[in-house]
């Protein structure tokens, strides 16, 4: 029906009665004085309730239960009063739009329901991105939803209008005072330029062309941006080597060898989901190339997981790394050498990246996650003695998504200590948190502050003035991420709150009382519309709005076609002009002290930006597995040195520790990270922020510990130390073992070479089971091998399957909330994900190898193991069992296997999963009974309880949105919420199975290929994940189950999955790595 | 819950009145009759035969106000008639926001026709006909009444009763003064009870059968009981504005989509909006007066169509909408599980089917009654006896290129393939 349609049970609950709300809110209508009861000896003596009465009242209890069930209310149907022309009730509608929040830029399409947005995924129409979208972007769906935003405009702490604030604002702003305005990186042209009104009206200006960002007026002292995470070095570095203070875009697509000192670009660092997308189109080893991946960092990041060849180097030393590839590259191609010397440890693998760089010249990539501008130069001078620059980096098209000014920042906090500053607006960031004590107690000097925040952080409550902001599904906008490229934010709901957009306040205050709708269509009209070719404006603009994006694909084009490298071409743009040797210099006086500690950001919370969201809490960091918190990384075998418990567990917590750098001290827990750097550990920011209507925040503040760099940058690496202390905390891990042991029909992986010049049988031999016939022992394939006939779906009809290429899955994890909010599984916290208990349908299983799992070389890892130790088969267990020191990682999305021998369905008491004909293993949750035998059997382990009704129980109240009215307006409509006591699992988005199955007959075409999506599938913009029939020749899911890579996990119990993986290939020489 | 399940009947002697009146207005019929249709085809998107005004104004008595003269040429040209200055014509102009009435494709003929028809509107409908003095008495047939069977019954129950503890007072006593009589001490029961116990002991065979029959059989009934749960099964709530579907689907002949539009494309077969009803009720604002039967009650037109006015906030006069309008509050009357997943489109559109098919004759029903039980069983067996609308749809044809010959020949044995055949027994078919 119309989405204003309520259900109500009575009248308390159409009335929202607190009493109602409480009791609905409870499981049971008063609390059980069960153990109070029990405990008390002298009342359980003095009761007088007999067996029989005990009986009796049972037996009125069920009578009353069944008499109740046969009460049915009288339900209202309320259709709309004038039904929107493009609303069918039960159709969901897809609006393009554009995600920016200052950390991540992504085009996205938002599906919405009866006028309700309830999931986003990334827009194909962008050549930038390809429809590829991260977890934070996924999930922002839910924080629109967030009841804990503010309601209301505020003035001194307490509610107020929009007309009172006006009023006041609009005097105090005005008559020539020092009005500073603190934002994140601003890319929307509109906004810059209503920004430059307001501060400077006088010196406003249109801007000519869009081609350029427009300038900040002249006293640009009253704009200051910064960026939560800083590239302030590197924009700096860039400025200093090109002229120009902007990131270049990086075309990794381009790129045959790539080189990352310490950034990592395919998950936190600066554009991660355009970089992600290029990455992975070069990772099919099927493909005419495949790029080469070199990692040096200290912490094991999502991009160190994914190289080819990953060397663990302190941060202090990548300075040094890049300087020694510098040389290594300038010998070969005639350059001076600069000061510096690769580190010991790491000095044969920067030749061999440095090998892989000169053969790819002009065709390879070399980033580093440094925010020195010394190092950044260098860096710079690597990549233009390759002659990258032009190819596979654009400076011509620089990115617009970072533009924070270190220097600036701290300018301005001195002007406010100093007085100077007569009224600040903060927009879209969160100084007080992220900046600490400095910012705050200098805001305290400023007589004025207004805040745009859309929830109370900690400088909303720190300024006089908040002025909620809309949320980004309920805002328009525009954006230009890169030069020449525009996007377009759409409403896709109406302001749930009485919030305004601060573009539009900040007009408002600038004495215009245009809305920004118009203002960004005027202002679109006037610079985007005359170079456009269109003939009428509306045909442009609606185009525009259509597709999200205007101009944005040239670019795909333009990456898909990489100019030819000619030697000693000079390139296009204005050379390269930095002095290197004085940057070396700078560089080769960095010294190595104590523990160095790596500060950042993880794939769930970003910088702190979606601290708030439950799901991207709950979302398992890609690496560690640990959810809801942060904590120090630290290398395992130096862990056992200082005696710390190295193996999490649900019985067996995380030491604490007391880190203390830049005269601050944070007490975390202390985990094990394989792959650390010696002498190095890690902490994630963002944390240390309340989620939902938690009462305490969860993890804790690490931005106090970020050190500043003598040119005003902040820098991510710092000396710092740690010390043991008193107590445990027990970890939420959704993973606790670590290696695969082994098992080559759980991760199957290759080499390069293998596979480009073995046979399938080299590396992807097919299974034998031992049989014995007539007294003696024969190998057989596991087909061979059945107990029951088997469901007839080869070759009839559908067969729904996924084929999961494990090349090009980099564990981001956007699948995982896809699937939590497409699937209305239920937020569980710390506590129950501590215990096993997360409802993940899709998981992504990170395995890491064991010293005795050599590359490249398949099946007999026992044997081998055996031999080298020297032991029993205990004891060459045990030693498989823990990671090796600078372990391989491999990502393995784990969902149900639908297999067609499934093990649940035999043993099922009920029958409530069964088979169906189209290759799916359904679960029926109204039949389940909650034996949980086929958890028990399933051998994937992919089956999850619900042991609680999370949609109710108190003890969920503060972390489950879907317990709060407006929560729950994030389910989707077509998937049922799972009651207490019953089983469920990965259905394969059966409801869209089915939708699509109904469109296909509605327009009596065969289902094509592609139109019928899972939630993980329509996320992966990599293709990692594809959906399809696997009966349909044509489809390519079954080229993925054709595919010489393909295998099915643990085939040799025979359960004959629908699930096809194709196994990993590293960019390697077998046994080298 | 408030179920209804007394059905109203229409009396057949309505029904022969109705004929008989329709007989009589017969002879004048034919002439008017070809006035409406003639004005339902040219005027009615801008006219409405009262007075009231819908785009113009309401034709009420024009042949009056204006000679026929004027009003032919007026129809054939209104233009015309502004341009050289009509005084009338200009009037009209002015106040009907100088917007020309276009030119209609009639002529002199049938503009009398029309003409004629707008002077005696009613001719030809005899439905509602003078309304019955007392109220509705005359064509409200009494609700079928089981209460004299229960009367009858019990009465009979309560004789058999009396009888029976007459009897067997007269037999104690009988007894008892025999054994008097006789000199003995009478041992035998003296009260009812006593004797009924004497006679359970006597039979205890009988008296087991008895129990064991009673109580499975209350077993039994307690079990179809709750076979019975949540099974609403003729369910016809009263609905808050006295929609008839009786006259609209059923004497308006209006297809059941035109309404319930995203029954092709959705899960939900949808509640029009009432901007759907504001297409024709726009015009059909009910200023006839006439009364129609809901639930065997007489009701207003014009009362149930100012409803929607009410809702929408909209004003019949200036034909303009309010700030203020309210929601409807229908009552559901078919209710499905949450954990079912039933669309509509899949049915309607997909499989072909009528929406009689589950809805049963809404046409005749003036409140909408449950007409399926709705149960699951009745969903299965559906699915059983159905053959898939495979005919001509390229989705089905793919699916049966992908057939294995074993597997044609077990889903081709009776030569149709059912809907359980392709799967529409499964459990995620319908449960996800």
């Amino acid at each position: 029906m119309a989405n204003s349609t309520k259900y109500w049970k009575g009248l308390e609950q159409l009335e929202n009665d607190s009493s109602f709300v409480e009791a609905n809110q409870n499981e049971f209508a008063e609390e059980l004085p069960v153990t109070e009861f029990l405990q008390d000896k002298e009342t359980l003596e003095g009761s007088t309730t007999s067996r029989r009465d005990f009986l009796k009242y049972l037996g009125f209890g069920v009578a009353a239960a069944s008499l109740a069930a046969c009460e049915t209310p009288v339900t209202k149907a309320i259709p709309y009063l004038n039904k929107p022309e493009e609303i069918i009730p039960g159709v969901a509608n897809y609006y393009a739009s554009t995600f920016y929040d200052g950390h991540d830029f992504c085009p996205v399409l938002v599906k919405t329901r009866e006028g309700r947005p309830i999931f986003v995924s990334g827009n194909s129409a962008c050549g930038m991105t390809g429809g590829d979208v991260n977890a934070r972007v996924n999930a922002s769906v839910l924080s629109l939803y967030d009841n804990t935003r503010l309601k209301a405009p505020m003035a001194g702490g307490k509610e107020t209008t929009w007309d009172a604030i006006d009023a006041e604002l609009g005097k105090t702003l005005k008559g020539g005072k020092n009005v500073r305005v603190l934002t994140s990186t601003v890319i929307s042209p509109s906004f810059q330029h209503i920004l430059n009104d307001f501060v400077n009206s006088s010196a406003a200006m249109d801007v000519a062309e869009g081609e350029e960002m427009p300038e900040a007026p002249t006293s640009t002292q009253h704009i200051v941006t910064y960026d939560t995470i800083s590239y302030s070095g590197m924009l700096d570095a860039n400025k200093a080597s090109f002229g120009k203070r902007a990131i270049p875009t990086y075309k990794f697509a381009n790129a045959k060898a790539i080189v990352s000192v310490g950034a990592d670009f395919l998950s936190g660092w600066l554009d991660s989901i355009m970089y992600g997308k290029g990455y992975t189109e070069r990772r099919k080893p099927e493909g005419e190339w495949m790029s080469k991946h070199f990692q040096f960092e200290a912490n094991m990041t999502l991009t160190g997981s994914n190289a080819d060849v990953r060397v663990p180097v302190k941060p202090s030393e990548y300075g040094a790394v890049v300087a020694a590839l510098y040389n290594a590259v300038a010998a070969k191609v005639g350059g001076s050498k600069i000061k510096g010397d690769a580190p010991a440890s790491a000095a044969a693998d920067v030749a061999a990246a440095a090998e892989s760089l000169l053969a790819a010249k002009g065709e390879s990539i070399v980033v580093c996650g440094s925010n020195d501008k010394n190092v950044q130069i260098l860096v710079n001078a690597l990549n233009n003695m390759l002659g990258n620059y032009g190819k596979t980096i654009d400076m011509d098209h620089v990115s617009y998504t970072k533009q924070g000014d270190d220097a600036k920042v701290a300018e301005l906090i001195k002007d406010m200590e100093a007085g100077k500053v007569d009224a600040l607006l903060i927009y879209g960031v969160d100084p007080v948190y992220s900046m600490g004590n400095k910012f705050a107690s200098a805001l305290k000097k400023v007589k004025t502050t207004v805040s745009f925040a859309s929830k109370m952080d900690d400088t909303a409550a720190a300024c006089q003035y908040v002025c909620p902001d809309n949320h980004w599904l309920e805002s328009w906008n525009d954006a230009m991420p890169v030069a020449g490229h525009y996007a377009l934010t759409q409403p896709t709901i109406s302001p749930l709150f009485d919030t305004r957009q601060a573009q539009e306040s900040i007009l408002k205050w600038s004495g215009n009382n245009t809305s920004y709708y118009d203002y960004i269509q005027a202002y679109w009209e006037r610079n985007l519309f005359p170079g456009s070719g269109a003939l009428m404006f509306s045909d442009f603009w609606n185009k525009a709005l259509h597709d999200g994006i205007y101009g944005v694909s040239a670019m795909h084009a333009h990456a898909e076609a990489p100019v030819a490298a000619a030697e000693g071409e000079e390139m296009a743009m204005g050379g390269f002009n930095a002095d290197v040797n004085a940057a070396a210099a700078e560089v080769a006086k960095v010294k190595s002290g104590g523990t160095e500690l790596v500060l950042y950001v993880k794939e769930g919370v970003g910088c702190g930006n979606s601290a708030d969201n439950p799901v991207l809490q709950e979302l398992p960091d890609p690496v560690t597995k640990i959810t809801w918190d942060n904590y120090v990384t630290m290398n395992p075998s130096e862990m056992k040195e200082q005696g710390f418990n190295t193996i999490l567990g649900q019985e067996s917590p995380a030491n604490m520790v007391s880190v203390t750098a830049n005269g601050a001290t944070v007490e975390l827990p202390v985990i094990a990270q394989p792959g650390q750097a010696k002498g190095t550990i890690g902490i994630a920011l963002g944390y240390g922020k309340k989620v939902g209507k938690m009462s305490e925040p969860t993890g804790k503040n690490a931005y106090p510990l970020l050190a500043m760099a003598k040119d005003g940058a902040v820098s991510y690496y710092t000396v710092a130390t740690i010390t043991p202390i008193e107590g445990t905390y027990p970890i939420a891990a959704a993973q606790t073992h670590q290696t695969v042991m082994g098992r080559d029909s759980i991760i199957r992986e290759t080499t390069l070479d293998v596979f480009k010049g073995g046979s399938k049988e080299d590396y992807n031999p097919d299974h034998l089971l031992i049989a014995h016939e007539n007294g003696e022992q024969v190998k057989k394939k596991t087909e061979e091998f059945d107990l029951w006939a088997t469901h007839p779906v080869k070759d009839i009809g559908h067969r729904w399957g996924l084929s999961i290429d494990m090349n090009l899955c980099t564990g981001c994890g956007a699948c995982v909330t896809a699937c939590n909010l497409e699937n209305n599984i239920a937020v569980v916290g710390k506590d129950e994900v501590r215990r096993g208990r997360e409802m993940h349908w899709l998981r992504i299983d990170r395995y890491y190898s064991s010293e005795h799992e050599p590359l490249g070389n398949v099946g007999g890892t026992h044997e081998k193991t055996m031999e080298a130790t020297e032991k029993g088969a205990i004891g060459a267990y045990t030693e498989m069992e823990s990671p090796a020191d600078n372990p391989r990682v491999v990502f393995q999305p784990m969902m149900c296997q639908h297999c067609n021998h499934a093990g649940c369905e035999t043993v099922c008491p009920v029958a409530a999963t069964t088979h169906s004909n189209e290759g799916l293993n359904m679960m029926a949750y109204n039949r389940c009974i909650g034996t949980r035998y086929c958890a028990n059997n399933c051998a994937y382990k992919v089956r999850r309880f619900n042991w609680f009704n999370y949609m109710a129980y108190h003890k969920f109240e503060e972390i489950n949105p879907s317990q709060d009215d407006l929560g729950r307006m994030v389910l989707n409509p077509d998937v049922v919420v799972r009651a207490r006591g019953v089983m469920e699992k990965c259905s394969m988005c059966v409801q869209n199975i089915q939708a699509g199955k109904l469109e296909a007959k509605k327009a009596g075409t065969p289902v094509m290929d592609g139109s019928i999506q899972t939630a993980c599938s329509s996320v992966c913009g990599s293709g990692a994940i594809t959906f399809g029939d696997l009966n349909d020749k044509d489809s390519k899911v079954r080229a993925g189950m054709d595919s010489n890579r393909a295998y099915r996990v643990i085939e040799e119990v025979g359960q004959d999955p629908n699930v096809y993986y194709q196994l990993k290939v590293r960019n390697v020489k077998q046994n080298e790595a | 819950m408030n179920k209804i399940t007394n059905l109203t009947k229409e009396s057949t002697l309505f029904k022969v009145f109705l004929f008989c009146l329709s007989f009589l207005f017969f002879q004048f019929n034919s002439y008017s009759q070809d006035g409406k249709k003639l004005f339902k085809a040219n005027c009615a998107a801008c006219h409405s035969v009262g007075a009231n005004k819908v785009v113009g104004p309401g034709l009420q008595g024009v042949t009056e106000k204006r000679s026929a003269e004027w009003l032919h040429s007026w129809i054939k040209n209104s233009g015309e008639m502004i341009a050289s200055g009509d005084g009338d014509a200009v009037a009209i102009f002015e106040e009907y926001g100088k917007v020309i009435m276009p030119p209609q494709p009639v002529d002199d003929a049938q503009i009398d026709a029309i003409l004629e028809y707008i002077n005696n509107p009613n001719d030809g409908e005899t439905a509602a006909g003078p309304t019955p003095p007392g109220g509705g008495d005359l064509t409200t047939a009494a609700p079928e009444d089981n209460s004299t069977m229960i009367y009858v019954f019990g009465a009979a129950i309560l004789l058999l009763v009396i009888l029976i503890f007459t009897l067997n007072r007269t037999g104690l006593f009988l007894r008892e003064t025999i054994a008097k009589n006789e000199g003995e001490e009478y041992k035998g029961p003296t009260t009812l009870w006593e004797s009924l116990r004497e006679v359970m002991r006597n039979n205890k065979g009988i008296v087991a059968a008895v129990v064991i029959v009673l109580f499975f059989g209350g077993l039994l009934d307690l079990m179809d009981g709750a076979f019975e749960i949540g099974v609403h099964q003729g369910y016809k709530p009263e609905q808050p504005i006295k929609f008839s579907h009786k006259i609209h689907a059923g004497d308006d002949k209006i297809d059941c989509n035109y309404c319930h539009s995203s029954a092709r494309h959705s899960k939900t077969s949808g509640i029009p909006s009432l901007n759907v009803c504001m297409n024709c009720h726009k015009h059909i604002d009910g200023s006839s007066g006439k009364t129609f039967m809901y639930n065997g009650k007489q009701y207003s037109m014009t009362e149930e169509i100012q409803k929607i006015y009410d809702h929408l906030d909209y004003d019949r006069e200036t034909q303009t909408y309010g700030d203020n309008p309210t929601p409807v509050q229908w009552v559901k009357i078919h209710n499905l599980p949450d954990h079912v997943f039933f669309s509509h489109a899949q049915h309607v559109t997909a499989g072909k089917q009528k929406c009689q098919t589950c809805h049963g004759p809404v046409e005749e029903m003036d409140v909408v009654a449950q007409d399926a039980p709705l149960t699951m069983k009745w969903c299965i067996e559906c699915h059983n006896a159905t053959a898939v609308a495979t005919e001509g749809n390229g989705y089905y044809d793919e699916m049966h290129a992908r057939m294995t010959p074993e597997f044609k020949e077990q889903v081709m044995e009776d030569g149709v393939i059912t809907v359980k055949e392709i799967g529409g027994w499964e459990c995620a078919k319908c449960h996800y």
